[in-house]
């Protein structure tokens, strides 16, 4: 490319694009094929980026309903959490250790607190328990608690390997407390398992059932 | 050619404005990024766009995502963009920045129900054999044309925004980015060169 072009053609081209416009340089078009190239070229992407344009002012202004009260906020708030946990994994063993105990002394406070045992799973008002599958079971296929779905929120299943802090499926956001989980989700789950029921209410507030444990047989 | 690298600028031409053209957006990112209440509930408005581009992109497909679907993704979505609010520069308008978020799920989603070969209708009964194309019923792969615009960073990449998804004139654009008329024309000439380098001269976007 001689210097000329670099320049000079360059400069008239970029004037004639910014005002969609070749009068002027139609000399320059006739005389430079590389000038003529890069003018039809340019011009058809500039067309193409009027039309994604012209979609992306469609998708802004076409009238849709508004979505449920807190969702967004709802939704920031998870992606907190799943920071806040993506940042627990590295943590010591003096952490894990005192974390354990914790969970004992909640855990036996909490047997001591409840004879029938349901009446721990209300909090605040909102009593959630993860119902089926428990126990020995002969399929995962359909998952079932119990719980009021908070106004303007959302139900969640999740099902996580024994043990485990990391679920290994977890359902969409559900208006009853019933998911089927698809055959892909089922075959990526153990013969045991351990699974929780979750709400989200509209304020971006959590609530979670204790978990229950089943096995397939 | 110019190679498109990231924030770059062009030699002998005056760098881009040290303050970017949406900076108002970006203290209120960083601000909500950092706690502040009130940003945060600013944000959280200004993310109901989210909802506007998805259900409205839907819409003109012909509704093959149901609203508990359109849901999970309006979550999706936002959890994705607050994830990557940092990578926020205030070059564009907030919901400029977010709208590819948009295009991309959606387009996944779609992808997603091809590949189990569900079998939708749409909204006046008319039974698809498969989930549309996103492209279907648009010309422009937005979602690549987005993908390359984002490859080829600012302030190129926000003249060509600017000038094609808000419609600016260049003396508004150069206005915004504090710098001469013929700068403004020169980047978005060097912008296009880079993109349709990047897009391939024959395969465009269409």
């Amino acid at each position: 490319m001689s210097r000329l072009h670099g320049s000079e053609h360059d400069a008239r081209l970029a004037e004639a694009l910014a005002r969609r416009d070749a009068s002027g340089i139609e000399a320059l078009l006739a005389s430079c094929g590389e000038c003529r190239e890069q003018w039809e070229s340019l011009k058809a992407l500039g067309r193409d980026l009027d039309r994604a344009g012209r979609e992306f002012e469609l998708d802004r202004t076409t009238p849709t309903e508004p979505g449920p009260p807190g969702e967004v906020l709802a939704a920031i708030r998870l992606a907190r959490g799943d920071a806040r946990a993506a940042k627990r994994r590295p943590m010591t063993l003096v952490w894990w250790v005192t974390a354990l105990a914790a969970a004992l002394v909640l855990f036996f406070w909490f047997r001591g607190r409840s004879g029938a045992g349901d009446e721990q799973e209300l909090v605040m008002g909102v009593g959630l328990e993860a119902l089926a599958p428990r126990g020995l079971v002969e399929s995962f296929a359909q998952f079932e608690g119990k719980g009021d779905r908070p106004s303007g929120g959302f139900f969640r299943i999740s099902v996580f390997a024994p043990g485990s802090s990391e679920a290994l499926v977890v359902s969409p956001s559900l208006d009853a407390p019933r998911w089927q989980p698809t055959a892909e989700e089922l075959a990526r789950l153990p013969t045991r398992i351990e699974w929780r029921l979750e709400s989200f209410v509209a304020g971006g507030e959590s609530r979670v059932s204790p978990r229950a444990e089943a096995e397939r047989r | 050619m110019t190679s498109g690298t990231r924030g770059e600028t062009d030699p002998g031409e005056p760098p881009p404005a040290a303050v970017p053209p949406h900076a108002e957006d970006l203290r209120l990112v960083r601000a909500a990024r950092l706690g502040d209440e009130r940003a945060l509930a600013t944000l959280v408005e200004r993310l109901a766009c989210v909802r506007q581009f998805l259900a409205a992109r839907n819409q003109r497909l012909g509704a093959p995502i149901e609203r508990e679907e359109l849901a999970d993704l309006v979550q999706e979505v936002v959890m994705a963009v607050w994830v990557r609010l940092d990578d926020y520069g205030g070059w564009a308008a907030l919901e400029t920045w977010v709208y590819p978020f948009c295009v991309h799920k959606l387009q996944n989603a779609l992808a997603k129900r091809r590949r189990r070969g569900d079998v939708l209708t749409t909204e006046e009964g008319e039974v698809l054999e498969a989930a549309p194309e996103p492209t279907r019923e648009s010309p422009v792969d937005v979602e690549r044309l987005n993908a390359a615009l984002d490859r080829l960073g600012p302030p190129k990449s926000e003249v060509v925004r600017l000038r094609h998804f808000e419609g600016l004139e260049f003396d508004a654009i150069a206005r915004r980015f504090q710098v001469p008329l013929e700068t403004a024309k020169t980047w978005y000439y060097r912008g296009l060169k880079s993109l349709r380098a990047m897009l391939g001269e024959a395969g465009g976007v269409a």
